[in-house]
């Protein structure tokens, strides 16, 4: 591989094993560690002198020296926890030792090719959240990179697998079951181009709850055998459990290609005993204990099919497997069956992802060797835009003559190619320096391409750069989104700022109101503005990210109850976020307020959370047994499946797993998401008669006052209402009843009268509202204004006194305290 | 999304394209556009639509190729984009007071979103 070409690095960062690869344009190459192999174990070792250790070297000492090595630890990125290394004393973030197994990934590319990169592509799971994302662009900048972008893995594999593709492969399915995520993905290849047609996944479903399955298994033979129980929630256990779980591990690797392992332990500690065990397990144990994960993961695989209106089977051209444990022959034989569609073929599913971030680097122009590879070379400066690569045979190259003085000296742009066989025409320079000029690509190739200006007579004027390099192959657009963010609202709902799927970057600000007085003498107060990410309507069921936390005392003035406050949000192509917040009256500006927050629950609240789903789990099945609601019982097996997990990996918690802890919050969240499901099954009859309701009311109103474009979106409304109630989907009855009630009441104001009487229902509830001196100063502004026959005064009036109305406390309790509507 | 959006913000008038355009056609059309744009050439800067001129963003030219990616979105668009509109774009609809909510559908005002 040559580096005279440009050099497109891609990063795996695996839970288990990372992996690199690079792209020079025609050709990928996978990097190879000192030892030979393509695979980095993700492993850290600090020894007693705090000498750091990585990758297969760290992980050989796993068995032997526990206390001081961590794997594993991408499971924790963007949590609060740190890792311990005994010998040492020291105490590391997760993200720092992540940037450990990324340095010496660099180090491996600079032994392999001379360059030590500066820019770079890792992967992320597509289901990882901003905190997640933020805590490994973090150990990038840790490892040395001066830039990276984020990739979610099954776009990666699928532009791996797409890249590689002959012809346009139509939809197909990556399934990516890493060592702690289960990614599952749905891709359309059109034109050249990739598009995510849609994501699903379990954060916490991987090649280790696999293992978990097995650690289980062995422990239950240990104790019929020898007595002894260890358990998973005492701390004195934990080092024995770290020897169980990797004999477990090193066993279902080999029950992959033969039929039986063995797994020994010499020399077990547990509880001052120390016991040797050795047992034999053949495949169709582990199949069997495996089998409940598989399906897991099929049925999250169809879910995301049916969303997307895919019921039948084969429903995908193709099937593209990736990480380790897709090589077990009961999970390729189930997924095979379930899928009806066949496997890629040719396609390692332990470095596709890595490949596939190496082409992405190329899309992006992130060149390893960093701004000073492109060519110098002497002439008339100009700026230029062009994709570093393109799925497009005729992309354009758009530039600006930087210089005024060489305006004068350049009419014309010429573009062409270096192999001789083509030149652009003569393309214009516009009076302000600016010119665009179409190119034309050879297939699949990396396409070097000469610019030069011409002055009046023809005249060659040399620029600079004068050479730029076009790859032509797959590309993806902007990397979408993979979780709504948006911020909590005092009254328990959302305010969304970027949908799922929106491209990034984005940036966007919304005006909100604050719910409260606050004066900077407040010694106590603040305003809070709570950053969440998730697909839920209710604030509480989604993550919270970060919060722009504003002290009253940094206030220059007293902040009325319902002041103005514009909140900025901002997520970069690598998905990270930034958040500012402008008071519209002082004027004040306060920024980079955001604070990435995850797994802020301690161990101890765990538990008392459980208990509060689990008793409304119960209160549910008593009031639906009541009702009898007969639909529900498999929701309720879900959510006693749930609560039982959730109590098992809470009881890990409390052993001193971290992991646990972050998975625990997970599965509560999971659980009271679904118990949220299931409130909404039991209230249809409540919210199909308000449907109905609305359904009658907006037909009346919208049809005498609404403008024709109002009537034709109520129109579709009304018709995609009509299905969601035939599907009984509350979800989507509650987003059209949203519409239509906004379309009614937009119209019912427009009748004549409306807003005068408005003034009327105000006048008694001044006494209600959060600020009753300023809600009667108002009320009086509104009666003048109706004395006046002064309308748009009556409705600014109005609904001014309307923002004065206060919320229900519990609701901005659960709303993360919020202090904005 | 308000229905003067629908005009405001159709990916066809962000792009400059005939609803026409083929998917091949909308990915030029916007990486050219993406391109302009950070060169702050001054012709990319606005584009036209029914309501009148509108000022483009690169936001506006990415948020518009992804609407046009996804088949049931782009026809929505489409629909929109032939329409035009045919009366000055409603006010913004008011805020639901349990008041305005009960005299409109006799049941507390939804919460947001």
């Amino acid at each position: 591989m040559s580096t005279k070409r440009p050099l497109y690095v891609g990063i795996d960062l695996g839970t288990t094993n990372s992996a690199a690869a690079v792209f020079d344009g025609e050709r990928v190459d996978l990097i190879r560690t000192a030892q030979g192999g393509t695979l980095t174990p993700s492993a850290v070792r600090i020894d007693a002198r705090g000498k750091v250790t990585v990758g297969a070297r760290a992980r050989r000492f796993l068995d032997q020296d526990p206390d001081n090595v961590r794997v594993e630890f991408k499971r924790l990125m963007g949590s609060q926890q740190t890792l311990h290394f005994a010998a040492s004393g020291l105490h590391k973030k997760p993200e720092e030792l992540a940037a450990e197994v990324l340095r010496s990934i660099r180090e491996d590319v600079k032994a392999q090719l001379g360059v030590l990169p500066g820019q770079a592509v890792i992967s992320v799971p597509a289901l990882f959240e901003l905190p997640q994302i933020a805590a490994t662009s973090e150990a990038a900048r840790l490892a040395g990179f001066d830039r990276v972008e984020m990739i979610q893995e099954p776009v990666a594999s699928g532009l791996g697998a797409g890249f590689r593709a002959e012809d346009d492969a139509g939809a197909f399915l990556v399934y990516d079951l890493g060592g702690g995520t289960f990614d599952v993905s749905l891709l359309e290849s059109k034109e050249g181009l990739l598009r995510v047609v849609g994501h699903d996944g379990d954060n916490f479903l991987g090649g280790r709850d696999f293992d978990a399955a097995l650690v289980d298994h062995v422990l239950a033979c240990i104790r019929a055998e020898s007595g002894v129980l260890i358990e998973h929630d005492d701390p004195a256990h934990a080092v024995t459990l770290r020897r169980v779980r990797a004999a477990a591990e090193e066993a279902k690797i080999e029950l992959s290609r033969v039929n039986e392992a063995d797994v020994v332990l010499n020399d077990l500690a547990v509880s001052g005993k120390t016991i040797s065990t050795s047992l034999t397990i053949d495949r169709a144990t582990l199949e069997r204990l495996a089998e409940p994960l598989v399906l897991r993961t099929i049925a999250i695989c169809r879910r995301l099919l049916s969303t997307h209106g895919i019921v039948e089977v084969p429903g995908v051209a193709r099937v593209v497997l990736v990480g380790g444990p897709t090589a077990m022959p009961l999970l390729r034989a189930r997924v095979g069956e379930a899928l009806g569609a066949p496997f890629g073929e040719g396609l390692d599913p332990m470095t596709l992802v890595a490949e596939g971030a190496a082409y992405y680097a190329a899309s992006s122009g992130l060149d390893a060797r960093g701004s000073s590879a492109g060519p110098a070379s002497a002439g008339a400066k100009v700026w230029l835009q062009f994709p570093a690569m393109s799925s497009d045979q005729t992309p354009f190259v758009v530039g600006r003559v930087v210089d005024g003085h060489d305006l004068s000296r350049i009419s014309h742009i010429v573009v062409s190619r270096a192999d001789g066989s083509w030149s652009s025409p003569k393309e214009p320079v516009d009076s302000d320096g600016t010119f665009t000029v179409m190119t034309s690509l050879l297939p699949r190739r990396s396409n070097e391409l000469y610019i030069v200006g011409f002055g009046p007579g023809e005249v060659p004027v040399p620029l600079s750069p004068s050479e730029l390099v076009i790859v032509h192959g797959v590309t993806l657009g902007d990397p979408p989104l993979s979780r709504s963010v948006g911020v909590a609202l005092a009254s328990n709902g959302v305010r969304v700022f970027f949908e799922r799927g929106s491209p990034l970057p984005m940036r966007r600000t919304f005006a909100l109101r604050t719910v409260e007085a606050l004066s900077p003498q407040d010694p106590v107060g603040g305003l809070r503005v709570p950053i969440v990410q998730g697909e839920f309507n209710y604030a509480h069921l989604c993550r919270l990210i970060g919060a722009i936390e504003i002290k009253a005392s940094q206030l220059e003035d007293t902040l009325p109850v319902n002041s103005l406050v514009e909140v900025t949000i901002e997520l970069d192509r690598g998905g990270r976020l930034s958040a500012s917040a402008c008071l519209a009256q002082s004027k004040q500006i306060f920024e980079h307020v955001a604070l990435l927050v995850a797994g802020t629950v301690s161990v101890e609240q765990l538990g008392p959370r459980l208990d509060l789903l689990v008793k409304r789990l119960d209160e549910l099945r008593s009031q639906s047994f009541k009702l009898g609601v007969q639909r529900m019982i498999v929701t309720f097996a879900t959510a006693d499946e749930l609560a039982s997990d959730a109590a098992r990996v809470v009881g890990s918690a409390r052993g001193g797993d971290p992991d646990a802890s972050e998975r625990a919050q997970r599965l509560l969240i999971d659980l009271d998401s679904l118990l949220a499901e299931i409130e909404n099954e039991l209230a249809w009859p409540e919210l199909d008669a308000r449907a109905r309701r609305g359904l009658a009311s907006a037909t009346r109103w919208v049809g005498e006052f609404g403008s024709p474009a109002e009537k034709q979106v109520l129109a579709n409304a009304l018709t995609s209402m009509e299905k969601a109630r035939v599907a009984r989907n509350s979800r989507e009855v509650s987003v059209q009843l949203v519409t239509i009630r906004h379309l009614a009441s937009n119209a019912i104001m427009r009748r004549p009268g409306a807003w005068q009487e408005e003034v009327d229902e105000c006048a008694g509830k001044v006494a209600e509202t959060r600020d009753p001196r300023a809600a009667a100063k108002l009320l009086d502004e509104a009666r003048r204004a109706v004395d006046r026959q002064d309308v748009p005064d009556v409705e600014r009036a109005v609904r001014a006194f309307w923002a004065l109305l206060p919320g229900d406390p519990e609701d901005r309790q659960r709303g993360h305290s919020s202090g904005v509507s | 999304m308000p229905v003067a959006d629908r005009f405001w913000n159709n990916p066809f008038f962000v792009l400059a394209l005939p609803v026409t355009a083929t998917s091949a056609e909308v990915e030029r059309g916007a990486q050219r556009l993406l391109a302009e744009l950070s060169i702050g050439r001054e012709s990319a800067r606005s584009y036209a639509t029914p309501l009148g001129p509108a000022v483009r963003t690169a936001d506006l030219v990415r948020t518009a190729v992804v609407e046009l990616r996804d088949p049931a979105r782009r026809l929505a668009h489409e629909c929109w984009a032939k329409v035009g509109p045919s009366a000055p774009p409603p006010r913004p609809a008011p805020l639901l007071t349990p008041a305005l909510s009960r005299q409109l559908f006799g049941a507390p005002a939804a919460r947001a979103r």
